[in-house]
């Protein structure tokens, strides 16, 4: 068969990519793809579907706790950053307040706290997304472009212990989709 | 997964046997709790009056707040209404008891208000509030709130009942309709309500966030209160797979977003008031830091923020109903507190004294509202029959995920 063929002339292969029309279809196959012991694998939509992370074997990730460190650096850090001017740096008696006036201290403190959760969870975006990415593999598929429009994907990477090229390929046709490609890497 | 379109019948639930003993036991606590505030009144009315307007403003907030919440639903729509809509509405049809139960703050106004009292002649500020703050105005003014609060309520109510009886479509545009104005109504009408019947008790103190602090304190209690009966009323999954973690994720963030808004509203008044250390304003904290009263204004701000804070930033303690009805408990016995730190230390300056009474009035208008609230809420079927927007029905109940 010629596709056999031009298996042989990729040097090396990012996965195998199956295309849906519609969000049920992908999730069907993305549940069937789990429980056939795949686990290295990725899905492409249009707009969010609920469960399909899950689908694929999503595992909570850490951002909500970095977001929660990040939130808790910014408000001990803008609090007593406020303290250290207030009641040391520049000790200033004003109006007979007490140097620790903690109710004035709140705004600031509140600010840092929302900044630096926005920039933590910023950088959370950026580095656990692995971003920026100018090059990704599922783009060498012409057909992914509509990946953005009305079009389902879902991708078995070659890095899966399971993965074997023909294996997967054939795997990928019994699951009811439009169409199966191999994604060069 | 949730393709699944809620095309079965809402299945028609009512209140079991258990709300029904509950609410012959908070009948008769309350019976014996009134008893006990009228010889309460014989000895000491001061007092009396003090206890009594904390125990109406605590079990009047969930009528309050159930209203605010049910008319801001009606406007902004989401399904998290629709499904705990009896609930609200059982809060709101407990309104004429709650007008009846004001009856005693009337008749205590000379030991609540000091303009009315003789104090009014020799205090220039109280002087120059007469034409606002006097005994005939404040009870007509009385009068309108309720009425208002009545009317739309009731109103509420008769397309609701209509909905149920006909299913027809247009009512949920309706409801819209009526309720946007009554819900700008309603949120004017409570503030004033709040600045009568609270800031009027100390002479000089103003503040304009006042009204505001009080009503989504209210509307926090009504979640909390919406939340346990929910998780309660669900039980062997009477509803259907209608009480899943989605509703529940959303109704704990609205608990969480209102305790946030409190506390927002809260530290705003502070920070404006403490630094400014205005002599008439001041005197409003200066009462709540004398003597163990300062030890309470530490504990209101770590149980009415901090600790629910804390609980509910969780995603999985709010799609857990065991784990977020111990976060609304805990709310409601916070408020307790805090509705009593609110209003006391303007009667009890110098240090915390706690009389029988509190326990009396707390427990008398309590067991009486708790008693209406349950009677309205067995009346009626616990889900909206016809409504479009109630939540679909999810099987993974159980899982809590």
């Amino acid at each position: 068969m010629s596709e056999h063929v031009a298996l042989q002339e990729f040097s090396s292969i990012h996965g195998a990519m199956v295309e849906f029309s519609s969000p049920d279809d992908l999730m069907i196959a993305a549940h069937q793809a789990y429980s056939s012991g795949y686990r290295r694998m990725d899905a492409y939509t249009p707009m969010p579907i609920e469960g399909l992370a899950e689908a694929i074997g999503y595992k909570k990730n850490y951002v909500a706790l970095a977001v929660l460190i990040g939130a808790l650096t910014g408000a001990t850090g803008g609090f007593c950053f406020l303290e250290w001017i207030s009641g040391v740096a520049y000790a200033l008696n004003v109006g007979g307040r007490p140097l620790n006036s903690w109710p004035a201290f709140i705004p600031i403190t509140f600010e840092c706290t929302i900044l630096f959760s926005a920039i933590t969870s910023l950088l959370c975006v950026l580095l656990m997304n692995g971003l920026p990415k100018p090059y990704h593999p599922v783009f060498n598929v012409p057909a992914f472009a509509r990946a953005s429009t009305d079009r389902f994907f879902l991708c078995i990477e070659s890095t899966d212990p399971k993965f074997r090229v023909e294996e997967t390929v054939d795997f990928l046709r019994g699951l009811g989709g439009n169409e199966v490609s191999v994604v060069p890497a | 997964m949730s393709n699944s379109h809620d095309s079965e019948a809402v299945p028609v639930v009512r209140l079991g046997p258990g709300a029904a003993s509950v609410e012959r036991i908070s009948g008769v606590v309350g019976g014996l709790g009134i008893l006990l505030c009228v010889a309460g009144y014989f000895t000491n009315s001061a007092h009396f009056f003090q206890s009594y307007l904390f125990a109406f403003l605590y079990w009047g907030g969930f009528a309050f707040g159930g209203l605010g919440v049910l008319l801001l639903n009606n406007v902004v729509g989401g399904k998290w209404g629709v499904t705990t809509r009896r609930l609200l509405e059982a809060k709101v049809r407990t309104l004429p008891i709650v007008a009846l139960l004001f009856i005693p703050v009337l008749i205590g106004i000379p030991h609540l208000y000091p303009w009315a009292t003789d104090a009014i002649n020799h205090n220039e500020i109280l002087m120059h509030k007469r034409l606002y703050l006097n005994v005939p105005f404040f009870v007509l003014r009385c009068v309108i709130y309720f009425a208002i609060w009545y009317f739309w309520g009731r109103r509420i109510q008769t397309m609701t009942d209509r909905q149920d009886a006909t299913g027809d479509p247009t009512l949920v545009v309706k409801l819209r309709q009526f309720s946007a104005p009554g819900l700008l109504l309603f949120v004017l009408t409570i503030t004033f309500a709040y600045i009568d019947w609270i800031m009027s008790a100390n002479a000089e103190f103003y503040s304009t966030v006042f009204g505001a602090i009080l009503m989504i304190g209210n509307v926090q209690q009504t979640f909390a209160l919406t939340i346990i009966v929910l998780i309660l009323a669900s039980k062997q999954d009477r509803f259907g797979g209608r009480i899943n973690p989605k509703l529940l994720h959303d109704l704990g963030n609205l608990l969480f977003a209102f305790t946030i808004f409190w506390t927002y509203l809260t530290a705003s008044q502070l920070i404006i008031i403490w630094p400014a250390n205005l002599p008439q304003e001041i005197g409003w904290y200066i009462d709540r830091t004398q003597g163990l009263w300062k030890a309470i204004t530490w504990v209101v701000g770590l149980t009415m923020f901090a600790f629910p804070f804390l609980a509910l930033l969780s995603q999985s303690r709010k799609r857990n109903p065991a784990r977020l009805i111990k976060v609304a408990v805990w709310l409601l016995c916070a408020d307790v507190i805090y509705i009593f730190w609110f209003i006391e230390p303007t009667y009890r300056r110098g240090g915390v004294s706690v009389y029988w009474t509190d326990f009396a009035a707390f427990a008398g208008v309590g067991g009486i509202w708790v008693y209406t609230y349950l009677g309205q809420l067995r009346r009626r079927p616990l889900l909206p029959l016809h409504d479009p927007r109630i939540a679909e029905a999810m099987p993974a109940l159980a899982a809590g995920v």
